[in-house]
């Protein structure tokens, strides 16, 4: 038995090596977007929070962010042309005084 | 007779790649860089008259397209609807040609000054894109379709 085992030691190792550089950990939040809430949240907190959005519309009183999805949450991404790597779009309205009125998670290409 | 006999070798060479050319089918589907959510209709809920821009930025997302004035959005989406790449392997390189059909879906909505729907249209187009690629590097034409 004992030769076998030695045998089969260095495939078992360079498997577990494969498994291991294939193996990405989940970089999303669950908690990124809990902080938002109709009604209290401020423009300066978003900004705080999520930095600098992809896009804004009517001055800035309504912001985007872009947002990617994975097994542990939501990852913020950058402004780019296209949506590759791309899910959902974060849609924030604020009043005129900067709080939070609506806001909406749109899934633009399916996770 | 020299420009007949051109002619009729650049056939035969164009010929001869095809049929000696492997064909590889190209997968069908919304692009990689494309937004998904964008039908073949405008959406019930814009309603001219009614509906406010920020709705509609609440319900669809950022447009792919804004005018200056923010007084026109479009949103496209693009999808494959197939073709075939003819691939030619010889002496550890490697080349390839081939047609895509694609269909762009545009929807364009136009705003009046208080930020209202004053109307929206969808406008589908199909036409066809060529790919080309040798060794490291590659071309793919145009977009055969832009946003209106």
């Amino acid at each position: 038995m004992r030769p076998i085992f030695d045998f089969l030691r260095k495939p078992f190792a360079i498997f577990c090596l494969v498994l291991t550089a294939c193996a990405t950990e989940p970089v999303g939040r669950k908690d990124l977007l809990t902080f938002l809430n109709d009604g209290v949240s401020r423009r300066e907190e978003v900004f705080l929070k999520l930095g600098e959005p992809s896009a804004q519309y009517e001055g800035s009183r309504i912001l985007a962010y872009r947002l990617r999805k994975d097994a542990g949450g939501h990852i913020l991404v950058g402004r780019r042309d296209n949506w590759a790597g791309v899910h959902y779009n974060l849609m924030l309205v604020f009043d005129a005084d900067g709080v939070l009125i609506r806001h909406s998670v749109v899934e633009v290409r399916s996770p | 007779m020299t420009v007949q006999f051109a002619a009729r070798l650049i056939i035969f060479a164009s010929i001869l790649t095809t049929l000696a050319a492997c064909p590889v089918p190209l997968p069908r589907g919304d692009t990689w860089e494309s937004r998904q959510n964008i039908g073949d209709k405008v959406p019930d809920f814009i309603v001219p008259g009614k509906t406010a821009r920020t709705d509609v930025l609440l319900a669809l997302g950022e447009p792919d397209v804004t005018s200056e004035n923010g007084m026109q959005f479009t949103y496209t989406r693009i999808t494959s609807e197939g073709g075939v790449l003819f691939v030619m392997a010889a002496g550890g390189g490697a080349a390839g040609a081939g047609s895509e059909t694609m269909t762009y879906r545009h929807l364009v909505i136009l705003f009046d000054e208080a930020g209202v729907v004053t109307s929206a249209r969808n406008e589908r187009v199909s036409c066809s894109e060529t790919l080309f690629g040798a060794g490291n590097s590659s071309y793919r034409s145009p977009p055969c379709s832009k946003p209106p």
